[in-house]
């Protein structure tokens, strides 16, 4: 009887914890956005798609806000077509949660560029891509496939001042994906706060 | 955070040279465990220590699944610090996510010493800029600085009771040296998992953390017991493919060991996604015919070339020097014996060679130059060869009469003697077939070494068959002897090297005991040129003595060594001891290596170093580009380096390595020609950009 409780908790630990893989297609959604529409991830299909997990609050979060670089990536990629999406899963009454109408102030605060805020209240869409904080960037190409899972870039610090030395993984995977070149890290250990999920 | 700014403010207001000594932040206190006064001669063990807010909690240096370690940047000061020594760490579950760290307190520890440092006469003073994340739900980062200053004594360090006890508490749980209870084994990894198979050799079974959070996720595993072992099985994150190596922390009670889990052999069965793919395919081919032929030629070749190096050269001169004056016959005579000298030591060698290796030993090629007692024996034969040239002494006869004179058994040996000094010189061509004669059958390996002496010993043999050819050598004449004088002093030189080789391998002592051996044979020399029949008998006594009891106290010495750290060539500026975690992070992290597989005894790795690497143009270069540049330092057997060679078909240094910037298309390391410029090393950068 032990044993089968731990079976099916396992189980349903795994089911818990599917994640959007590189290589595989990624996780469908379909959920509200600051716009006050739906959005859902097929209607992306034949697009570049970038999920960028979000808390407005979280230091690190505000290492890539406060210092322009996300709002410089956004400006470029969505300048070239790509759909940029930043998701907040912040759970009701933890920190970063914010209803439609914050979520826009803040982003016409910080000259965000994204495409659109989608808002994961519920957590949905933050455990089916196995975000686990924020920023923590997935990468999917016009087929649906994931072809970048991971950090934004390759230094854990929360200064501001190492942007400038940091390889980006974003762009470098986009700039290669998108010319067609193998990517040359398919998934990286990503940094930052952990996702404020309802608990 | 502006708290701590504010205090910072405050406090460089109050003391404007000093930075403060403990720092109050939010939900954390910062402060020092240091002596009271530092000792100026033995090195001590400093901590870092954080008091955190209950519930709060920072993180070891894999913070799990979100998080980040501390950063400890030592700035300036008199002193020299050692890596951060991490306390064990606990599971802290943070929702629906694990971070290992640390709650209420925790210290990082230093080790720091004084001593050979320019300015340790002062007081110490050291500055740390500290950086931090201290997370409850929500986190909060810390970036400060915050300084030491201690008094600096001659005696021991002088301690506050209540503080060392705290030092010692954090000291006891960070990462033991000596040999862990237990053995980890690789049982499987797949995309999902990872099984480790843990035998405890004593006590209880391990906790076990993964160290680098890249590859393995921070969960604890599932423990299973499979008949006598126990079974861990990890889950790791998808897609970020495999490592050589993982490293875990072993945690028992209050003691905790790091332990390496060899993936090499899965990784590469696995075949995609393996971090360094090293040009296996040329061994897959080198069965081929054609393959063996053009690795029979580079040995031939290197052979030859190998007469022009630096350690062959004067040998070369004086059995050049010695046939001058002889009849054709009886040149064409020496020379035939000197090339069979060559090619019996180079058999002989090469069956010792594959006889160890078939008897599982990681060796290579140059190892006869690992033994101290090789080394000791070389000094001895330089120095009496030098002596002789110098006219010193006449030998006569006697069994010394190794390089110059004519005889049969002079020949031959001037062959075996260019051989063992022609070791430490591997040079172009060499690498290459001498690394596949590691991995081939015996046959062709045996092929591969006496191709190598026959290339060696070839030039002189052409020379005393070919009259055209000999008739551009200069005719005999007094100048020979002025010659031969002036050779004693490369010989000299090499009598030097040779010591600082033993002094790496040995330490000061070997050093002292080569010398002293030296002194005692010149006296004894000295002693026999007197006419007295029983001053003569002592100057043999004084010389067999002499030799008899130093080579009987090269494993004293090596014993007492091999306790202490052996000082190695590697601690010249920026170049890190080998380390092949390291360059897979770096390589992950899509930083460029740089590798320098070298040894004390290579003249040619050496030479490279103080003429191209060292050189402040070339660590320009590795800074500009940020390359982690690596020295992997072969002076004494190293069974991690050989199978480092090993991989990339090399059995002998140097082997320069490098891995550009960026990761996909530097999966394939490259290596360096065996005689580098500096150009050489601009181009690897200057192509990319």
């Amino acid at each position: 009887m032990k044993a089968l409780v731990f079976l099916s908790l396992f189980v349903a630990g795994s089911i818990a914890m599917a994640e959007a893989v590189p290589g595989k297609p990624a996780p469908a959604f379909e959920t509200s956005a600051a716009d006050g529409k739906t959005h859902k991830l097929s209607e992306y299909a034949g697009k570049w798609v970038v999920m960028e997990w979000y808390n407005k609050d979280c230091p690190y979060v505000k290492k890539h806000y406060g210092s322009n670089n996300m709002q410089e990536l956004q400006k470029t990629y969505t300048g070239k077509g790509v759909v940029w999406l930043s998701v907040n899963s912040s759970a009701k009454g933890k920190e970063g949660y914010t209803d439609a109408a914050e979520a826009v102030k803040v982003a016409k605060d910080t000259k965000s560029n994204a495409t659109a805020v989608l808002l994961d209240p519920t957590g949905v869409v933050g455990k089916a891509y196995g975000a686990k904080t924020t920023p923590h960037m997935f990468i999917i190409d016009p087929k649906g496939t994931v072809v970048y899972a991971g950090a934004i870039d390759d230094n854990n610090s929360s200064d501001p001042g190492v942007i400038v030395k940091s390889k980006n993984y974003v762009s470098t995977t986009l700039d290669a994906a998108m010319a067609g070149k193998k990517v040359e890290m398919a998934a990286t250990k990503p940094y930052g706060c952990g996702t404020k999920y309802a608990n | 955070m502006k708290t701590v700014v504010s205090l910072l403010v405050f406090v460089s207001f109050c003391f404007p040279a000093l930075a403060a000594e403990s720092i109050k932040a939010p939900h954390v206190n910062i402060s020092w465990l240091a002596p009271e006064k530092l000792s100026r001669i033995s090195p001590d063990t400093i901590g870092i220590k954080f008091n955190i807010d209950p519930e709060w909690h920072i993180y070891w240096k894999n913070s799990g699944d979100s998080g980040a370690p501390p950063k400890f940047n030592f700035k300036s000061g008199n002193y020299t610090v050692g890596p951060a020594q991490w306390p064990i760490p606990k599971r802290i579950s943070v929702g629906h996510l694990v971070n290992l760290g640390y709650e209420r307190e925790t210290a990082f520890l230093f080790q720091i010493a004084a001593g050979d440092v320019p300015g340790a006469n002062s007081d110490l003073n050291l500055t740390l800029d500290l950086e931090w994340l201290v997370c409850k739900e929500e986190c909060i980062p810390g970036i400060t600085e915050i300084s030491l200053s201690r008094p600096l004594i001659d005696g021991d360090s002088v301690w506050a009771t209540a503080i060392k006890k705290q030092r010692d508490h954090f000291a006891s749980q960070t990462p033991r040296a000596d040999e862990s209870p237990w053995d980890l084994k690789l049982v499987e990894k797949t995309d999902e998992k990872l099984v480790v198979s843990v035998e405890v050799k004593s006590g209880s079974s391990p906790d076990l953390f993964p160290i680098d959070g890249e590859y393995v996720n921070p969960q604890s595993p599932k423990v299973e017991n499979v008949g006598e072992e126990t079974q861990y099985s990890f889950s790791v994150p998808a897609g970020r493919g495999s490592p050589s190596k993982l490293s875990f922390l072993g945690v028992r009670g209050d003691e905790s060991w790091e332990q390496d889990i060899d993936l090499a052999a899965v990784v590469n069965s696995i075949a995609s996604g393996s971090a360094i793919s090293s040009s296996r395919s040329s061994s897959d081919n080198s069965a081929d015919q054609a393959s063996l032929v053009s690795l029979l030629l580079f040995a031939f070749l290197g052979g030859i070339i190998l007469n022009l190096m630096p350690c062959v050269l004067p040998v070369l001169s004086i059995k050049f020097l010695s046939i001058l004056k002889t009849s054709i016959a009886e040149r064409r005579k020496e020379s035939l014996l000197y090339l069979a000298g060559i090619l019996t030591t180079f058999f002989i060698l090469g069956s010792v060679f594959l006889g160890l290796r078939s008897a599982g030993a990681a060796i290579g090629w140059g190892f006869q130059l690992q033994s101290p007692y090789i080394i000791l024996f070389l000094i001895l034969l330089f120095w009496l060869m030098a002596l002789n040239f110098l006219d010193v002494f006449e030998f006569g006869d006697s069994i010394m009469n190794v390089a110059g004179n004519m005889n049969s058994a002079g020949s031959f040996s001037t062959g075996v003697l260019a051989v063992f000094v022609a070791a430490p010189c591997t040079g172009p061509f060499m690498g290459t077939a001498l690394g596949a004669a590691a991995t081939l059958p015996a046959a062709p390996a045996l092929g591969i070494f006496l191709s190598l002496g026959l290339g060696l010993g070839i030039p002189f043999v052409l020379v005393s068959f070919i009259p055209s050819l000999f008739k551009l050598m200069p005719k005999p004449g007094a100048w020979m002897d002025r010659l031969k004088q002036f050779l004693a002093f490369p010989l000299i030189g090499t009598v030097i090297w040779l010591m600082w080789v033993l002094g790496i391998q040995l330490g000061s002592d070997g050093w002292l005991l080569a010398c002293t051996l030296l002194l005692l044979i010149a006296l004894s020399f000295w002693l026999g040129k007197t006419a007295s029949r029983v001053v003569k008998v002592v100057a043999i006594v004084v010389a067999l003595v002499s030799i008899g009891a130093s080579f009987m106290a090269v494993p004293k010495v090596q014993k007492s060594i091999s306790t202490s750290a052996v000082t190695t060539t590697t601690n010249s500026s920026g170049w890190v001891k080998y380390d092949r975690a390291q360059i897979d992070q770096a390589r992950a992290r899509g930083q460029a290596v740089f590798v320098d597989f070298t040894a004390a005894w290579c003249i040619t790795c050496q030479l490279n170093k103080k003429a191209v690497l060292e050189t402040r143009a070339a660590q320009k270069v590795f800074q500009d580009n940020d390359v982690l540049v690596m020295r992997a330092d072969w002076t004494n057997q190293d069974p991690v380096i050989t199978k480092a060679l090993a991989e990339f078909n090399r059995n002998s240094v140097p082997v320069y390595l490098f891995y550009g910037k960026g990761t996909s298309k530097s999966a394939e390391a490259q290596i360096l020609p065996q005689i580098l410029t500096i150009s050489m090393i601009e181009n690897l950068f200057n192509k990319k950009e």
